[in-house]
């Protein structure tokens, strides 16, 4: 099995299990699942709904059978491409009858399964676009964090407050390194990840931060996803066609 | 790098695109805002009826609108903290109408308020 099937594999496995009831054992989860998948018709008298389109129950309820259908093709392998952009465009209409659940770790994993559906075949093409893909994401989620609120600490301190991070690196002087510490591995990661002689030191870097933010914070299943989109860069002797046809 | 031509488009969308068009979701910011901030906020519902005015319970709101709404609306009596305000400002008027089915009152008036400002207010009529 290549590095992207695994990817794929992982991936599948982790939405199966984010987007339903499965992951009412995890820690962290900042929106749960409410019913027995995402986006199951509650039949409450009031809906908040993105654009006012409230869909009827039957309707929310085969988009949330479909939609888990749809992951456990692209999961396996069964016509990867159209199982994976049905997967991610079912959770998005999900998200968008549910506002209140939006989050962000959500959305990209969304984003992540709709990009693996077209990254299947192991050429190099394929894995250019996991890892610029991948890259992007530490990229984009360094840029909200430049701001004073963030880069002082007062963040990561309203965290510990809040009982949200349980450690010495979310107080005191410690939150304004840990805070800056964070975004320079986030700005530094893709261009490190990228680069092919930096890239197995990258990968460490990556993983050991998901570590330690799992450990002391429980940031959804972000970390995990993190992970899961790591693969493509781990070292291998795959021989790739720089651009094999679908 | 290798990249063809469909695989660019795809990651022109998914890596320069998107991430632009968060900014649709969370305040205007750029990027994926998850963990990058905290506040904190509180609700003032009034549902007016005949003439009187009475303060109706976030708790009870929260139990008629569907979906994660409670996340958002449990204990927002009292100030409270969230990562963002976005969806309440968005999703003031669904407040409204779950205040117009707990106390059947002609009107109701939402106000959302965070520690700087006041953030939105909406004024609804029931049905």
């Amino acid at each position: 099995m290549n590095r992207l099937a695994i990817t794929r594999v992982l991936l599948g496995a982790l939405f199966l299990f984010r987007t339903s009831a499965l992951s009412h054992i995890a820690r962290g989860i900042h929106a749960p699942v409410i019913g027995p998948l995402l986006g199951w018709p509650d039949h409450a008298p009031v809906h908040a709904v993105v654009g006012g389109l409230v869909l009827p129950s039957s309707i929310a309820a085969m988009l949330a059978i479909v939609r888990t259908l749809s992951a456990l093709s692209f999961t396996i392998g069964y016509r990867v491409r159209a199982s994976g952009v049905v997967a991610a465009g079912c959770g998005w209409i999900a998200l968008a009858q549910d506002p209140f659940g939006f989050t962000f770790t959500l959305h990209v994993m969304l984003l992540a399964v709709a990009v693996h559906a077209f990254a299947t075949k192991p050429s190099a093409s394929s894995y250019t676009l996991a890892r610029i893909f991948t890259a992007s994401i530490y990229f984009w989620s360094a840029i909200p964090k430049l701001n004073v609120a963030w880069l002082s600490g007062d963040v990561l301190r309203a965290y510990h407050a809040l009982g949200m991070g349980h450690s010495a690196f979310f107080l005191d002087a410690h939150a304004s390194a840990t805070a800056i510490a964070t975004v320079v591995m986030e700005l530094s990661l893709p261009a490190l990840l990228l680069c092919r002689r930096t890239r197995t030191i990258a990968v460490i870097i990556a993983c050991m931060m998901h570590t330690i933010v799992e450990l002391f914070y429980h940031p959804d299943v972000f970390g995990w996803l993190m992970v899961v989109l790591l693969v493509p860069f781990w070292p291998s002797n795959e021989k790739l066609s720089p651009s094999a046809s679908r | 790098m290798t990249i063809r031509s469909e695989h660019r488009i795809v990651a022109l969308i998914a890596c320069v695109l998107v991430p632009l068009a968060t900014c649709v979701f969370d305040r205007g910011a750029v990027g994926y805002t998850m963990y990058a901030g905290v506040t904190t906020y509180r609700l003032r519902v009034t549902a007016s009826r005949n003439g009187a005015e009475m303060r109706v319970s976030c708790n009870d709101i929260a139990r008629q609108i569907g979906g994660s709404a409670p996340l958002a609306l449990v204990g927002a009596d009292s100030w409270r903290p969230g990562r963002s305000t976005r969806a309440l400002e968005s999703h003031l008027d669904a407040v409204a109408r779950g205040a117009c089915v707990v106390t059947s009152a002609e009107s109701v008036i939402v106000v959302l308020e965070t520690p700087s400002s006041e953030s939105a207010r909406i004024h609804e009529r029931c049905p």
